[in-house]
């Protein structure tokens, strides 16, 4: 990886390309994950469970509409209420063991990882602790753990959702009308390049709270550590404003990463508004010809509206998939930290008399 | 919900658990207690990780509950609309589906900020908490303050007088008891002591890192708290125990105190300090960086460095904390005669752990629980026949009887 005082001795490592494939770093959390593997499979089931009986609403719908309300065919609700209800209890039921199992799997990966990254520390050379560092070496448990924690709990089961939505609505929209479908997704690769387009520049924008952010803990690190220094030559305002020239490149940084962040917004409605217009178009004149139902048109809207957020929720999910990776990445160095003395074997070792 | 509360206590814990331990590595390898260590964090972290699962519980409930409840609502819609448009007579008209899918598809806009909703409630009740602690330091009472009559005062002598100064951390432990004594402007004056005896918090009222509870502090005259606190400590020269330096160049560290000196006053202060010539040897001299991306520098390079930048602001009264237990013998014998140079003409308190140090001195105070024991010359002190011949006896005859007999014998 880096030199040989180990990867966590530069100051640039927050700019520092990751070297290890993220599919070694996902393995090596699998192992993790192992422990509770019971856990990880119920949880996982459930997320795509639930993100599926979530897309049966719509269709649900389109059958009250179609089957019971235009017809007035209302003897059709005394079978539709009991599996609309099911479908929603349902959805419920997988939606509490999909957060539940999936916190259960990712507090305690976390908790295994920080107890071995702990178990690491106290017999890795001292020279890792030599001054200044103990800012970036505390940075690994805390601050690392916690944004893989957040990762496990709330990214990964979006990217399952995601997936899941998406892959689900498409069935069953080209279930429901091949051509309808075909229109509706000619926004599609538009909305690819335009989110992807701005990514990069949410990406970079992104990249730079974090360092800003690392060097405002660096800062606020000597800061306190300083403090009697500070005291003793009356330099606190020449500290505070070195501190807030540092907190303001952060502010300005964050500043502008929503500001892109959010620039994505019109954008995506914009486009998920022509695919609906393009759907309603068409589908109108469908309707009238019969060639399909109200029902299903609505429905229709609906899916379309079910597969164009989790999208865009997916390539934004991106930077936070980034951040944990490389949180992932610091992490394992530490535990895969090379020990320089190590006690000799029983056997060996000499009793001093 | 004192739960999340209880989590973000715990967190914190574990958080301080990890800062400690890694701050004291070093104090953990030398008595062993590596496993002890690794043992107690994972009991705090199962804590940790038992509160978490228990909230996410919690979560687990009520956050997919708002959405549910809602889709159920329009399910309801539906069937009220379906009955409606059923009842013989009725108004509605098949024309009138138009308004009910309208309606359900308004009630199925509203599952995001229901989803929102719950979702920030967890981020307030974690805010909120995080606020409770972020005031209880800044609503923290400030210890030290200017009075409204203080002023920038030119300390120009440098007397310093203590009367009767009582001083402790809490409220009737007094740590300094009745300590009165007088130092004359440019005496230099050793103070001896044991652990506990008082004598870094004595200097540390100098420049009011605290304030007196009784008593008084007076320098040419004028009690300390009458200074403006900027302008009393920028005419003390400080030098901690623990050395730090700032991240940053030689140069600046050195101007600390004094952002504004001249490379001569820098340059000055160093070769007082004895540490120009080691400064003129690095690549880049004074615009070296230190600290964690710049050169490593033992502990008394840092020492002679932090004594550097005591000088600079070349300050009437010193005030140095154990500063010469770092170095070596030849690297004291240099800065002994730095300050020997510094102190001919500034009021010099120095708590003293080395015979070298205490022979130069004009006085020397020994503490003993926070009261003044003994104070006086060598000499005087000797005669006296008490707590600090027995200390010079023991420690310093036999272990510093080279350094003794360089100086000819005491």
């Amino acid at each position: 990886m880096s030199g040989s005082y180990g990867t966590f001795s530069t100051k640039q490592e927050e700019r520092r390309r990751r070297t290890v494939p993220d599919r070694v770093l996902i393995r090596r959390v699998y192992d993790y994950a192992q422990a509770h593997r019971r856990n990880l499979i119920i949880g996982v089931s459930a997320t795509i469970a639930g993100a599926l009986t979530g897309l049966a609403s719509p269709y649900m719908h389109a059958i009250a509409i179609d089957q019971i309300i235009t017809p007035k065919n209302l003897s059709g609700f005394i079978w539709w209420i009991p599996l609309f209800v099911a479908v929603i209890l349902g959805n419920y039921v997988f939606q509490y063991i999909q957060t539940y199992q999936m916190r259960v799997v990712g507090e305690n990966v976390v908790a295994k990882m920080r107890d071995d990254m702990m178990e690491k520390l106290q017999v890795i050379s001292l020279r890792y602790f030599s001054e200044g560092e103990a800012g970036r070496i505390i940075s690994r448990p805390t601050n690392d753990a916690n944004t893989v924690r957040i990762f496990l709990r709330m990214g990964l089961t979006s990217i399952l959702v995601d997936i899941s939505s998406i892959l689900g609505a498409f069935t069953i929209m080209f279930y429901l009308d091949l051509r309808l479908s075909l229109l509706a997704i000619t926004v599609l690769p538009v909305a690819i390049v335009l989110v992807w387009f701005l990514g990069k520049y949410s990406r970079a924008a992104y990249r730079r709270t974090l360092i800003t952010t690392s060097g405002l803990t660096a800062r606020m690190q000597e800061d306190l550590a300083g403090i009697k220094v500070t005291q003793a030559y009356a330099q606190e305002k020449e500290t505070e404003k070195k501190f807030l020239k540092s907190q303001n490149e952060n502010v300005k940084a964050t500043i502008r990463a929503i500001l892109i962040g959010s620039s994505y917004t019109p954008f995506v409605i914009g486009l998920r508004l022509t695919g609906t217009m393009i759907i309603l178009f068409y589908g109108v004149n469908a309707l009238l010809t019969g060639t399909i139902t109200l029902g299903i048109l609505v429905a229709f809207t609906e899916y379309q509206f079910a597969y164009f957020m989790p999208l865009v929720d997916l390539v934004t999910m991106y930077d936070q998939y980034q951040s944990a990776m490389s949180a992932i990445e610091r992490m394992f160095d530490v535990i895969d930290t090379k020990v320089e003395i190590l006690d000799a074997p029983p056997e060996r070792s000499v009793a001093l008399q | 919900m004192p739960l999340f509360r209880n989590m973000q206590l715990i967190m914190g814990r574990l958080t301080s658990y990890i800062q400690q331990n890694i701050i004291a590595m070093k104090t953990v390898r030398i008595f062993r207690r590596e496993k002890d260590v690794v043992d107690g964090f994972k009991e705090v972290e199962d804590i940790y990780v038992n509160t978490a699962i228990t909230a996410g519980k919690i979560q687990s409930v009520y956050m997919p509950l708002g959405p549910a409840i809602l889709t159920l609502g329009i399910a309801l819609v539906y069937v009220y609309a379906g009955y409606t448009l059923g009842i013989p007579g009725s108004a509605l008209a098949v024309a009138q589906v138009g308004e009910i899918i309208l309606f359900a598809r308004y009630m199925m806009r509203l599952t995001f900020p229901i989803r929102d909703v719950s979702q920030t409630l967890g981020t307030w009740i974690a805010a909120y908490a995080g606020l409770e602690r972020v005031l209880e330091i800044t609503d923290a009472p400030r210890s030290v303050e200017d009075l409204p009559s203080a002023k920038d005062t030119k300390i120009e002598k440098g007397k310093l007088e203590l009367k009767n100064v009582t001083f402790g951390y809490v409220k009737n432990r007094p740590v300094l008891n009745n300590v009165t004594f007088t130092v004359q402007p440019g005496e230099k004056i050793a103070i001896l002591g044991a652990t506990g005896s008082g004598k870094s918090s004595l200097i540390y009222l100098i420049p009011r890192f605290y304030d007196v509870q009784a008593g008084s502090i007076r320098i040419d005259g004028i009690d300390i708290r009458e200074f403006k606190l900027a302008s009393l400590r920028q005419q003390i020269g400080v030098v901690l125990q623990d050395v730090f330096l700032f991240s940053g160049t030689i140069k600046e560290n050195i101007a600390f105190g004094k952002p504004d000196a001249s490379m001569d006053e820098i340059v000055q202060a160093a070769k007082s300090a004895r540490i120009h010539a080691f400064i003129e040897s690095l690549p880049c001299g004074y615009d070296t960086p230190v600290g964690e991306r710049g050169v490593t520098l033992s502990g008394g390079q840092k020492q002679r460095i932090t004594i550097a930048r005591a000088l600079v602001g070349n300050p009437r009264i010193l005030i140095m904390d154990d500063s010469l237990s770092f170095v070596d013998a030849k690297t004291e014998q240099e800065i002994q005669s730095a300050i020997e140079e510094a102190a001919k003409t500034r009021t010099t308190l120095i708590i003293a752990q080395r015979f070298s140090t205490i022979k130069t001195a004009k006085k020397i105070l020994v503490l003993e629980n926070g009261s003044v024991a003994e104070f006086g010359t060598h000499d005087e002190l000797i005669a006296k026949n008490g707590v600090y011949k027995k200390v010079y006896e023991t420690q310093f005859v036999q272990k510093a009887s080279p350094i003794l007999g360089e100086a000819g014998g005491a």
